[in-house]
């Protein structure tokens, strides 16, 4: 067979086999695209979006912003920390105490706090109650922030 | 066509059918990686492509009915010719482009082969899920996209198959039997 000493003919058919098999890729990708678009507007009712920073600033020198972040209505803060981060905490009477987010870990003298952002006065607003009794609303920036204790 | 070596050729279209349930049933437990495709397309090379295509049904007539993944009509059919399109394509490729032998380089072969396993598969894939398509209602389009990762499985898996396998199955193959028997090489 003449045509198979020609190196482009056999190059030819081997970039059309990557062709259907790339467009194949291509179509499921799109269909799958498509699919979870419609799934996404469709929960879009159940689910809110906010903005966490973790601050460690005093531990290590970081700070991680989780903007946008997708969250079920009616979450509460440690709920929606728990999917960005790894979080320990503890449940006492008056609600949890987050020990640690990232493996840092409170002690005699850090802790984790946290504040959200209040719009009005353009400023952090410390929280006042425990972070699992704190539900989110749609839009709202939370802090957590690993500083000195202020007691 | 009813020839002197009909006998040879019918017991050979029986091994190779054999050979071809034997396979699937052994590689049950690996979806879309079964080497049927290859001893079909491997079967109408050697014998033509009417003895290749009886290979493709009869393996499916067989294979399609007594199946752990259960019988439907349809796709049963659909399979069972959609195979025999490995067998005439094997069969017609050697009669129109290796009259004589397989005498190009090794592995300029081995590309035109892989790249005829990949295609056959395609259109067998492409065939099988309009049929699944129009068997369950599902949108012709949707069915063909959403089963790509094994359809492309698939393909890959034949063309590697094929690529590797048919010049060394077919030179043993002639080797053994002097090309007479099957009537294809060395005439």
């Amino acid at each position: 067979m003449a045509f198979l000493r020609n190196k482009w003919a056999l190059a030819a058919l081997v970039i059309l086999c990557w062709a259907i098999a790339s467009s194949s890729a291509l179509g499921y990708y799109y269909l799958k695209f498509q699919e979870l678009s419609n799934l996404l507007k469709e929960y879009e009712k159940y689910v809110i979006h906010v903005n966490i920073c973790i601050n460690s600033t005093e531990y290590d020198g970081k700070i991680l912003w989780h903007n946008n972040t997708l969250v079920p209505l009616g979450y509460s803060l440690l709920q929606a920390t728990e999917l960005v981060a790894s979080v320990n905490a503890t449940p006492y009477g008056w609600g949890y105490l987050v020990d640690a987010i990232n493996g840092i870990w409170s002690n005699e003298t850090h802790y984790w706090l946290w504040y959200c952002w209040d719009n009005q006065t353009k400023s952090w607003k410390f929280g006042e109650v425990g972070a699992d009794q704190h539900i989110l609303q749609d839009g709202e920036t939370v802090k957590w922030q690993y500083e000195e204790s202020p007691w | 066509m009813i020839t002197s070596n009909f006998p040879h050729k019918l017991s050979i279209l029986i091994i190779f059918t054999a050979l071809c349930l034997a396979s699937n049933y052994a590689l049950i437990g690996l979806p879309q990686v079964k080497i049927m495709d290859f001893l079909v397309f491997t079967g109408g090379f050697l014998l033509g492509p009417a003895y290749g295509a009886a290979i493709g049904i009869l393996s499916w007539l067989i294979y399609g009915t007594i199946n752990p993944y259960g019988f439907v009509p349809q796709i049963w059919l659909a399979t069972m010719f959609s195979e025999s399109i490995y067998g005439f394509t094997g069969g017609i490729i050697s009669k129109k482009l290796f009259k004589n032998s397989l005498d190009n380089s090794y592995g300029s072969l081995s590309i035109f082969f892989g790249v005829l396993g990949f295609i056959s598969t395609f259109i067998y894939d492409l065939i099988t899920n309009v049929v699944y398509a129009l068997s369950f209602n599902v949108p012709v389009i949707i069915a063909i996209f959403t089963g790509a990762p094994y359809t492309i499985l698939h393909q890959v898996c034949n063309a590697a198959i094929f690529g590797v396998s048919f010049i060394p199955t077919v030179r043993a193959l002639e080797k053994l039997t002097g090309g007479v028997w099957f009537g294809v090489l060395k005439k």
